[in-house]
């Protein structure tokens, strides 16, 4: 299935690009793109990614959707 | 009152008078958030910080000038709040937010402007043993996100990890625009106004200029 992603904050300077579509297997839940994303993005490697579908906060076990945002923690102040 | 002619209609002033609130780290975002709470008429302002102004802060952190580096945060924002706004009464405390942190003064809302997650889950606890809101704000680059927290909602620990992380680049502007929006949270609560950020994760990306609705 193909998965468009869109990035936020420091995962969009560290990827390169504001948005992109991906191939992932079909039935493929959340924690599978976040490891697949750690995979060809070696900077997210050692991050805590944070995935919203259908403007609702995802967890690991939930089924992707065509269209999702990826988010990192953040911190400052 | 015709400091706040321009407000009236548009808050319960006589409710942002009786209000106490408590900004927690007065740096990028709890200067800012303390700069507009002075200004309309919040009652009174507790500031705590244990930090002393340094160069690197001059960046954001618009309540200090060079000629306050070296001097304890909450001093001088409590000065310069008093120069702005005769009117209110602000309360500064140098303390750490640790564990034990507690303070003897009433307080109806606090207003988060901390640099580290370990600090924000403490002083989410405060808030929540106060049976009292506290409003989330973070900033990162050109990052930042708000949410409104209290006994009824979805908590830090429902969707952060509680991680170390090194001190972050962070704009100005950055800062401003998510600590004018906590203070908006916190006006709003205060006179009983509008729909609060509850269960909902509000992000800013300045840099895609992107808001995102985040639903907890």
């Amino acid at each position: 299935m193909k998965v468009k992603i869109r990035y936020f904050g420091r995962f969009a300077a560290e990827i390169g690009k504001f948005s992109e579509e991906i191939e992932i297997e079909e039935g493929a839940r959340v924690k599978d793109l976040i490891l697949l994303l750690k995979e060809k993005y070696p900077l997210l490697k050692n991050e805590v990614v944070e995935v919203s579908i259908g403007g609702k906060y995802a967890r690991e076990d939930d089924p992707l959707a065509s269209e999702i945002s990826v988010f990192p923690i953040i911190s400052g102040g | 009152m015709e400091r706040y002619l321009r407000q009236k209609e548009l808050v319960c002033q006589e409710c942002l008078k009786n209000s106490s609130v408590l900004i927690a780290g007065v740096g990028g975002l709890g200067g800012f958030s303390s700069l507009y709470l002075a200004l309309a008429g919040v009652g009174t302002i507790i500031l705590v910080d244990q930090d002393v102004v340094e160069v690197s802060n001059l960046n954001r952190q618009v309540l200090y000038r060079k000629e306050d580096i070296g001097r304890d945060k909450v001093y001088v924002a409590a000065k310069r709040l008093r120069e702005i706004n005769p009117e209110i009464n602000v309360i500064p405390i140098k303390k750490r937010i640790s564990e034990e942190f507690d303070i003897p003064h009433r307080v109806d809302v606090v207003i988060d402007g901390m640099d580290n997650l370990e600090g924000r889950f403490i002083l989410q606890e405060f808030s929540l043993r106060r049976e009292i809101p506290y409003i989330f704000g973070a900033v990162e680059g050109y990052m930042g996100m708000v949410t409104f927290i209290d006994k009824t909602t979805k908590k830090l620990q429902d969707f952060f990890t509680k991680i170390s992380q090194k001190a972050p680049q962070v704009l100005g502007a950055t800062a401003g625009m998510i600590a004018s929006l906590q203070t908006l949270e916190a006006m709003k609560y205060l006179s009983g106004k509008g729909d609060l950020l509850r269960n909902r994760l509000l992000i800013y990306d300045a840099l895609s200029t992107n808001f995102m609705e985040v639903k907890l």
